[in-house]
This record gives C-alpha cells, structure tokens and sequence, in this order.
C-alpha cells in the first residue's frame, strides 16, 4: 500500500509517504527553536507554527516520494493523543485531501505509530533489523513513557502493561536540565554531558524499585537532583555538573530497562524494542543492550530517525488499518488521549495492589 | 468560475457555492465547537443538491479573520487540505470584509465593521464603499466611543455593521449573524491567489510569556 502520513500532534509539523514498509519520503519541520527560550512547547505558538508549515510539508513529502494524489492508496493521520489545537490542523487537513481526492482517511494514535516505528526501512539509515510479534514495546518520550505487549499493527491487538504515575521520562529529562540552566530540550544535552561523569558520583536514589511493579515514576528523581541542588548549589561548567547528568541518566535508564526485562519476564517475550524520542538516547541504546543481553533478551533498537516524532510511522500505523478496510471519511473523532487502554492511573494516592481501578 | 466560500471566524460556520455572480447555494451551522465536523458533510449536501462534482469547484475562498482563533484554523486548514486535494487556487479573505461587502452598494458611507473580539475588546476594520481597506482589522478597548470612531474615519460620514452600539449610526442588519461564506466566495473570485494568501489574521499575539530561566553553565569555561 502506498500511504501518506501526516502528524502534527505536538511540535513537529511532518509529513511521509511509504510504500509497504519502504519510507518513500519522511519531510518533519520541528518547532525545536521556536519553543526553546519558553523551556517548553507552548501550544498557541505550536498550532500556529503547524498551520503554517503544514501545506509546504506535505507538498515537499509528495515530490520528494514521487506520488501523485492520485497513486495514494489512503491517507493517514495522528488524531490522538496530543495537543488539541495541533492535532486539529493535521486532521482537518487530511480530512479536506481525504474528501477531495476520494481518499479513504484512517485516524492514527501517535503512540501506535511510535510502537511499530521499528518496522520503517528508511533511506538512509541501515536496514532495520528483522522483528516478528509479538513482543514487548517500550515506548519513553517527552509526552509519554510506558510498557506495551504487541501482538500486532491494530490498536487492539497493543496491551499497556504499566505506565509512568507522573513525570514522562523525556519530561523529566527537560525538567532537570531546564533546573540546571542547560536550556530545552534537555535529552541531547543531558547525554552529552553524561558521556563524560561517573554515573554513581551523587547520591540519588533509584525510583520505582518494587520488582512487581511495571509502573514507572520520573518526579522523585527530579525532585531529588532540585534538593540536591538546593543543598550544594547550582553546578558551574565543571565535573559536578556532568556526574550529576551521568547519575540522573543512570536512574533513568537502569528504572526503563529493569521494568522492561521485568515485563518481558512476566509476558514471556524475548524481545524488547524502544521506541520514542528517549529511545535516541546513547546510554539506553548501549547500556540497555547489555542489559537486555545479560538475560538473555534481545534489544532491538531502531535508528535515531524512527526514533523521533515523524509521519512515516504514522502511515504505517494507518496502513495496516486502512488494509483491513477501515475507512474513517466523516467520523475521524480527535482526543488529547490515546485510544489503547491504561492500566497505571496517573496522580497521588494508594493503588489496589497493581490492579487497575474499575472507575 | 465556480467558487466555494468558507467562514468559520464566529461560532456560527458556514459554507457557500457561487457561479459568476450568482449564489447558488448556501448553508451554516451554528453548533459550538464542531466546524471540524459539520462542515464537510453540510458540503455534501450543497454539491449533491446542486449535482456538482467535488472536481467542478475552481477556487476555494476561507475566511481569515480576526475572529476565534480555533475556528479559524479548523476553516483554514480544511480549505488547505481541499485546495491540495483537488488542485485548485485557495485565496484568504478578511472576515471583516467579508462582513462589510454585504452592506448594500447604494449606501455611500464608510463601513466600520465591528466585532466581539472577547477579553474586552472589539475588532474593528473600516472600508471604503468599493470594499477597499481604510483602515485594517485592529483590537481596540470594548467602549468604543463616537470619539474613538472618529479616529478611524475622520469627518467622513460612516455607518456602524456587525455589532449594534449605543450612540453611533448602526445598520439594521442582523448584526449577530456575523461574517458568511457567501460574501467570503464571492469576494475570493476576484482577489489574486498570491496576494492573499490563506493565512489567519489573528491581530492578537500569542500571548505567550517568556521565562526567566536560569543562565547555562556551560557558557563558562570548563572548570
């Protein structure tokens, strides 16, 4: 099938046409610069930013992949979860291409999208390794970290099996390096500097460490380095800073492979593969792949361009719908949630043993 | 030429068909928060009542504004869709405009066309009887003064058209009814595509405010 993706959830305006699992095109205008001095996407100037962009990209998406309107075999786009003022310009967008060229439209949720990235055979970028349902999908990024059990391309063959409570994994990343003065994002610049500390030099303590639980928590580690820096003082450009960035990074990466392996354990699965925009990060591929491998799990890591925000993945996603027939024309509904199931409840209180709540 | 006109600046929405001159079929909604869902299908209903095809339509007209920041890109970006979809020129018309191109011709005055902007304020645009700009859309204080008008137009004689105030010269029109895709279609057929482009006037700025972050560290030395 030869699908056009279009995703405009958060802060990249993309567009993509693929071709099977071959990515034709993969055209992403980020908003990157554009939300940095305001430490964080600020959604009017987002929406703004992304209707804008929105024609010149997915016109860029069609020449670069050679397609006419017409060779389309559908069109697909990210409708859920996100910002609603961004969502809405990529849907409506879709839904006038859609009805005007005789399309059929399928909605696609982002986090699907994210959690099959690793099947894109991008230009260039090595081929991507071969991988076969189901396995186990951890998906870590600036909006949402969690577990999912894959059986297959369709919303309702993907299983939350625990989430974060709080805090994003990526979130906390740009929360302690907006704390720290190293601007936003914070990922990259956080990485870079935990290449050269040692991860054990500042005492901080690992989160969620309960081995029977597969849900993750962000906030106390980032409350935890905002005391530690209350104590001792904001770091200058000096070793301090980069062990704080190593130990940071350390917690976070040993708290997603630890509960990774956990579920991979409990659901009998012997694959794991990231996905996300935390998946870019150099320790959790290196590190994480040993991890995996020392018990004796493999850890597919799919390359940094699948990794991040972009609309081929969102294609694919729709591809597999729109292949079963799924035509959303005229009912394609928009959320700020995602469509697959939570099992972890966000926010304070006690839990009922690990078991979702019945309301 | 056929045109289809789009205006969805006010919670009222509405889409239109033109020929020539001619209105050939017009239709609106006026259900809060759903132009993303109604407009299309009230689309439909114009072409198949008409026995258009979606492929007959020449140009697509969208109303730009000012007005409802979600609505006008949820009207926006429909139209850009449509007007990548079937390949035909998309030109943005002023609400405002639109608004005033409605008052009759016969009328000399100079129309003031107000608008609810929320917040206090009202969007006001002046033109001329041939529909050109006197002055462009701006916000200004809600108690829009006799005075504060007269900023705008000088001594010249005007008329007040979408908002019925107290104290100033209004037109009897139905002032709640707002900007329409009729006038937005019939104004894009003669606008030229690249002079108008489809881009929300929001007046406003983002009202976005910038943090004091903290200074990096690493724009010191390495210590």
């Amino acid at each position: 099938m030869r699908v056009l993706g279009i995703e405009t959830s958060c802060d990249e305006t993309a567009a993509a046409v693929i071709l099977g699992d071959r990515v034709l095109s993969d055209v992403v205008h980020s908003q990157v610069r554009l939300h940095a001095e305001y430490g964080g996407v600020v959604p009017e100037l987002a929406s703004r930013d992304h209707l804008r962009n929105v024609r010149p990209v997915i016109e860029q998406a069609l020449a670069e992949a050679e397609t006419r309107l017409e060779e389309l075999d559908a069109i697909a786009v990210t409708c859920r979860p996100g910002l609603s003022g961004a969502l809405l310009v990529g849907v409506q967008v879709a839904q006038g291409l859609a009805w005007a060229a005789h399309k059929p439209l399928v909605g696609v949720d982002h986090l699907v999208g994210h959690l099959l990235s690793v099947f894109l055979r991008f230009e260039e970028a090595a081929a991507p390794e071969p991988v076969s349902y189901p396995y186990l999908g951890l998906l870590a990024s600036g909006g949402h970290t969690a577990l999912y059990r894959v059986d297959g391309p369709l919303p309702e063959q993907i299983e939350e099996l625990g989430a974060t409570r709080d805090d994003a994994a990526g979130e906390a990343y740009d929360k302690v390096a907006k704390l720290l003065g190293l601007g936003y994002p914070g990922g990259p610049v956080i990485d870079r500097l935990a290449r050269e500390g040692n991860p054990e030099g500042i005492p901080l303590s690992a989160p969620m460490q309960r081995r029977d639980s597969l849900e993750f928590s962000f906030s106390g580690l980032k409350t935890n380095v905002m005391r530690w820096v209350g104590e001792h003082g904001l770091p200058g450009n000096d070793q301090t800073l980069r062990d704080l960035c190593a130990t940071f990074q350390r917690r976070v990466v040993d708290s997603l492979m630890n509960k990774a392996l956990a579920a991979a354990a409990r659901e009998g699965l012997g694959t794991i593969v990231l996905a996300g925009g935390v998946a870019a990060n150099s320790e959790l591929r290196q590190r994480g792949s040993r991890l995996a491998e020392a018990r004796g799990v493999r850890l597919v890591v799919p390359s940094l361009r699948a990794c991040t925000d972009n609309a081929a993945m969102i294609a694919f996603a729709g591809a597999a719908r729109a292949a079963r027939g799924a035509d959303d024309s005229g009912q394609l509904e928009m959320s700020p949630h995602t469509i697959l199931p939570r099992k972890t409840r966000k926010g304070r209180g006690a839990r009922s043993d690990g078991q979702p709540r019945s309301q | 030429m056929r045109v289809l006109g789009i205006e969805t600046s006010s919670l009222r929405g509405s889409v239109a068909l033109v020929e020539g001159a001619r209105v050939v079929a017009t239709a609106h909604h006026e259900e809060p928060h759903r132009h993303g869902e109604r407009l299309l299908p009230l689309l439909d209903g114009l072409l198949a009542d008409r026995g258009w095809s979606r492929s007959s339509l020449d140009r697509i007209g969208v109303g730009v504004g000012p007005g409802s920041f979600t609505g006008l890109r949820v009207g926006i970006a429909l139209a850009t869709g449509l007007s990548l979809g079937l390949g035909v020129p998309l030109v943005g018309v002023g609400s405002l405009q639109a608004l005033a191109a409605r008052h009759p011709a016969s009328d000399p005055r100079l129309r003031v066309v107000v608008r609810d902007a929320r917040r206090n304020e009202h969007f006001v645009a002046v033109y001329d009887v041939d529909g050109s700009e006197r002055a462009e859309p701006q916000a200004v204080p809600q108690a829009l003064t006799p005075e504060r008008v007269r900023t705008l137009v000088g001594d010249e004689p005007f008329v007040v058209l979408g908002t019925l105030l107290p104290d100033l010269p209004c037109a009897d029109d139905e002032p709640s009814r707002g900007p329409d895709a009729e006038a937005v279609a019939r104004l894009a057929a003669h606008l030229a595509p690249d002079a108008h482009p489809a881009l929300p006037h929001y007046v406003r700025g983002p009202n976005a405010i910038r943090p004091h972050l903290p200074p990096s560290p690493l724009a010191l030395p390495r210590t």
